[in-house]
């Protein structure tokens, strides 16, 4: 089934065919909230073709003839349930890939592989922390955040009744939640001291109707609301939403919300967890000027965060099209335009939240990884697990301090964990990074029979790691693959030098082994 | 002034209003009309204000005292001693505190009721908010959740459902400002500061249009609030079950309401009605006073409910 949007003002705009897939089964406020906008978002950059049923695609776009085919995808997949072929090749247009996905999602690994056999060349994302969390797939990331939704965010012009609002996940956090660090702290202070109203995020056990308009009518009758980017510090849609419904957005200071226009006291506030007490009392002391900076806030997103501003997947299509052999598309700038520079350019397209909690404890761990300080490497993974309960990067680095340690079994049991998560959401292989790694800790647990078939599995797939577990395991029997499979998954050691130097002791014990069993 | 005495006598016709100052339901002083007759031919009511006066009342005599609330709804020790200077053979209040105040000689009946007139919040109240905590104790910063029913509940409501929360003092929670938005909630959590006592707060709520959500107490027993019938009557570890099986039936919360709406209203205008009269008619007969027969009583079963 197919919908059009003939839109015969907009000839001069390149043709989108845009492979929504099927939306059954979708909770109705994701829907309303993330799906739909995009649909309809598209169409101020491109006449958009909308495709749902997968055995209509190639039939349409020969109609159509589109310029790009985009696939959507929701929060664990794309929702195209079609033959995973290369359509860049049967079409011969480019593909490119749209995810709502959260870049800590464990569905990663199945999403990115689903996308390089779809013959994608960009994936576009509304997760601002993407780049730091994507590998080897790092370059094909551009992104796209969230705009303005007017039919759910808008001026209702309700009276202000509510001091201050605390609606979303996080705010009433206790125990090992710390997946919003900010907010656990201040929706705690402020809930002793001001009139506040909150809503936890609605789940399918216990939903409730804040959703849709009524969610932007309560925001609407809010002087300030609260809002902040998590623990990697990633640009929500509440940044938006809050300011788009004349309320006053309160947000911790964060790289990502400078770098797209937010300026304290200028069309938000920032607060720290120590100073917002102070400040939310100061400015509910002034609401005239309270208003006044809220409809400054309001200007500012209407203007520069709207469907019209996203411009980067109409510029990366232009780029593309006049893109020479040796020349890669960088992103330097969110709301800037995309650049051409030569493949060997050591420029870096931006990244936005490596000053986060999460990143920050990533790093301090993979630094003491290659310190040799297995047990402080350990205590940031922990760290970073509790910022991020189901990401696979601490668990990943868990596996490699237990392997530090000569503790082949515990690194089995994070790296067991990992690949079954990747399994649930959908991987149709094994990550090449965690593959290698767990075929090195089934070797050295003394688990020879499991690691020679695990080592013989998906022959297609290669890493530098996992060519020398395979290499270990097998010996001469393994003819190693030159082509390296990307990994979602950064690993701990920096050069190859770095893991041949960890892996000696290691791959001697094995050797050792296999000798011994060959003579008796 | 701290004492007024009031001589009353049966009534023919009429019915008293009593000033408002004094705090007394009307429907106690039914069936009785200002007297001038004789003391052994009428009944002398003291009503005794909060506040200490400069009158002597040694050589002064009443049959029963009212002692008034004061702001908070309570009545104080200075009170019940003066009913006790009066000879007072029985002690009436709207108080909250009279059944636990140390002190008194002689028998005491609280009247579950408004300290004072009520009125209702004017103009059409929307209701915005699902849920409201209002008053201190919900609380979810260094409490522990065993110690009270307003800490156990709060956790587990706020990581469920919309909430609009004011923590703020008893006596703030009992503002003008405070009524006003708690009106403007759907459910209404609230007890008693006294455990198993009444509260005015209780009618008020529900008067307002708010569905009662609260734990179980005898004095509202007493009154008729039944679990599931009229109010909710939660724990900790049920309170997301029921409160989420109300939300989402607009109509469970529409009966809930309007049963405990009417319950209210029964008992706002018939609470305490005929006792100072019965009360005297007892002690006249030299029987024990006791308010049978009132609005205190619970309702009757449904017959439904009476076979199982």
């Amino acid at each position: 089934m197919t919908e059009s949007k003939p839109e015969p003002w907009a000839v001069s705009l390149p043709r989108l065919l845009f492979v929504t897939g099927s939306t059954h089964g979708i909770e109705e406020y994701f829907y309303l909230s993330a799906v739909h906008p995009w649909v309809e978002g598209l169409g101020h950059h491109f006449q958009v073709e909308v495709v749902q049923d997968a055995a209509s695609l190639e039939p349409v776009a020969e109609k159509f003839a589109p310029d790009l085919v985009v696939f959507f995808g929701a929060k664990y997949h794309l929702l195209y349930e079609g033959p995973l072929l290369n359509f860049r090749e049967r079409l011969g247009v480019p593909v490119a890939a749209l995810t709502l996905m959260d870049a800590h999602s464990t569905a990663r690994e199945g999403f990115f592989v689903q996308v390089q056999q779809l013959g994608v060349e960009a994936v576009f994302t509304i997760d601002t922390g993407m780049r730091e969390m994507a590998g080897d797939f790092e370059p094909l990331i551009f992104y796209c955040p969230w705009f303005v939704n007017e039919k759910m965010s808008r001026d209702f012009a309700l009276p202000k009744t509510v001091p201050l609002a605390l609606i979303g996940d996080g705010f009433v956090a206790s125990g090992d939640d710390w997946r919003y660090p900010w907010r656990r702290e201040v929706g705690r202070r402020l809930r002793e001291k001001f009139l506040v109203f909150t809503a936890p995020r609605p789940t399918k056990n216990h939903s409730h109707k804040l959703v849709g308009a009524e969610y932007g009518k309560m925001l609407n009758r809010s002087w300030l609301a609260l809002a902040c980017g998590a623990s990697r510090h990633i640009f929500m849609k509440k940044n938006l939403e809050i300011p788009a419904s004349r309320s006053c957005l309160v947000s911790e200071p964060n790289e990502t919300l400078r770098h797209l226009g937010f300026r304290d006291e200028v069309n938000c506030l920032f607060a720290t967890a120590d100073d917002i007490e102070e400040k939310c009392r100061a400015w509910l002391s002034q609401p005239d000027r309270l208003l006044e900076l809220t409809d400054r806030g309001r200007t500012f997103v209407l203007e520069n965060h709207h469907a019209r501003n996203r411009t980067v997947m109409a510029d990366w299509l232009a780029l593309r099209q006049r893109l020479s052999p040796g020349d890669r598309i960088l992103q330097t700038e969110v709301m800037g335009p995309l650049k051409i520079v030569a493949t060997d350019d050591p420029t870096e397209s931006i990244r936005l939240s490596s000053q986060s909690p999460f990143e920050q404890a990533m790093e301090a761990a993979r630094e003491n990884w290659r310190r040799a300080a297995y047990g402080e490497c350990e205590q940031f993974a922990q760290r970073a697990q509790t910022l991020l309960p189901h990401a696979t990067e601490p668990q990943f680095l868990l596996a490699w301090a237990a392997l530090g340690q000569d503790l082949p079994e515990v690194a089995l049991m994070h790296l067991r964990a990992i690949l079954l998560r990747h399994v649930r959401r959908g991987a149709i292989r094994p990550d090449p990074l965690v593959w290698g790694s767990y075929i090195l800790a089934l070797a050295l647990a003394g688990l020879e029979k499991e690691a020679i078939l695990f080592a013989q599995s998906f022959p297609e797939i290669s890493h530098p790691l996992l060519e020398r577990a395979r290499a270990a395991v097998l010996g001469a029997a393994w003819q190693e693959t030159n082509v390296p499979t990307p990994s979602v998954l950064h690993s701990p050691w920096e050069t190859v030098a770095e893991l041949d130097c960890f892996l000696a002791p290691g791959l001697d014990k094995i050797r050792l082994r296999q000798l011994a069993i060959a003579s008796s | 002034m701290s004492v007024l005495f009031l001589p009353f006598r049966r009534a023919t016709t009429g019915a008293i209003q009593p000033s408002p100052t004094w705090k007394i339901p009307p429907a106690f002083l039914a069936g009785l009309e200002p007297s001038s007759d004789a003391p052994g031919e009428s009944v002398c009511l003291a009503v005794i204000f909060p506040t200490q006066g400069t009158r002597s009342i040694a050589n002064e005599r009443a049959d029963v005292a009212w002692l008034v609330p004061d702001t908070l709804g309570t009545v104080n020790a200075w009170q019940v001693a003066q009913a006790g200077r009066l000879g007072c053979a029985a002690v009436f209040s709207t108080g909250s505190n009279l059944e636990v105040i140390e002190g008194l000689s002689s028998p005491a009946f609280q009247i579950l009721n408004f300290p004072g007139t009520w009125l209702p919040l004017p103009g059409k109240i929307e209701k915005n908010y699902p849920v409201g905590l209002i008053g201190s104790g919900f609380s979810t910063v260094a409490v522990d959740s065993t110690a009270s029913w307003r800490a156990g509940i709060t956790e587990p409501v706020l990581q469920t459902f919309p909430v609009f929360s004011w923590q703020t003092s008893e006596e703030e929670a009992r503002s003008p400002e405070a009524r006003k938005l708690r009106a403007e909630c759907k459910l209404i959590f609230l007890d008693s500061p006294l455990p198993g006592a009444f509260c005015p707060e209780f009618l008020e709520v529900v008067l307002d249009g708010c569905c009662l959500v609260t734990t179980s107490n005898p004095a509202l027993h007493k009154l008729g609030f039944v679990d599931g019938e009229n109010c909710l009557m939660v724990t900790p570890g049920d309170v997301v079950s029921k409160c989420a099986a109300v939300l989402d039936n607009a109509e469970l919360l529409e009966n809930l309401t309007s049963g405990a709406q009417t319950l209210a209203l029964q008992i706002v205008e018939n609470s305490g009605r005929n006792w100072l009269l019965h009360w005297w008619m007892a002690h006249l007969e030299g029987r024990e006073f006791s308010p049978d027969g009132s609005p205190t009583q619970p309702p009757r079963l449904p017959w439904w409910k009476r076979w199982f």
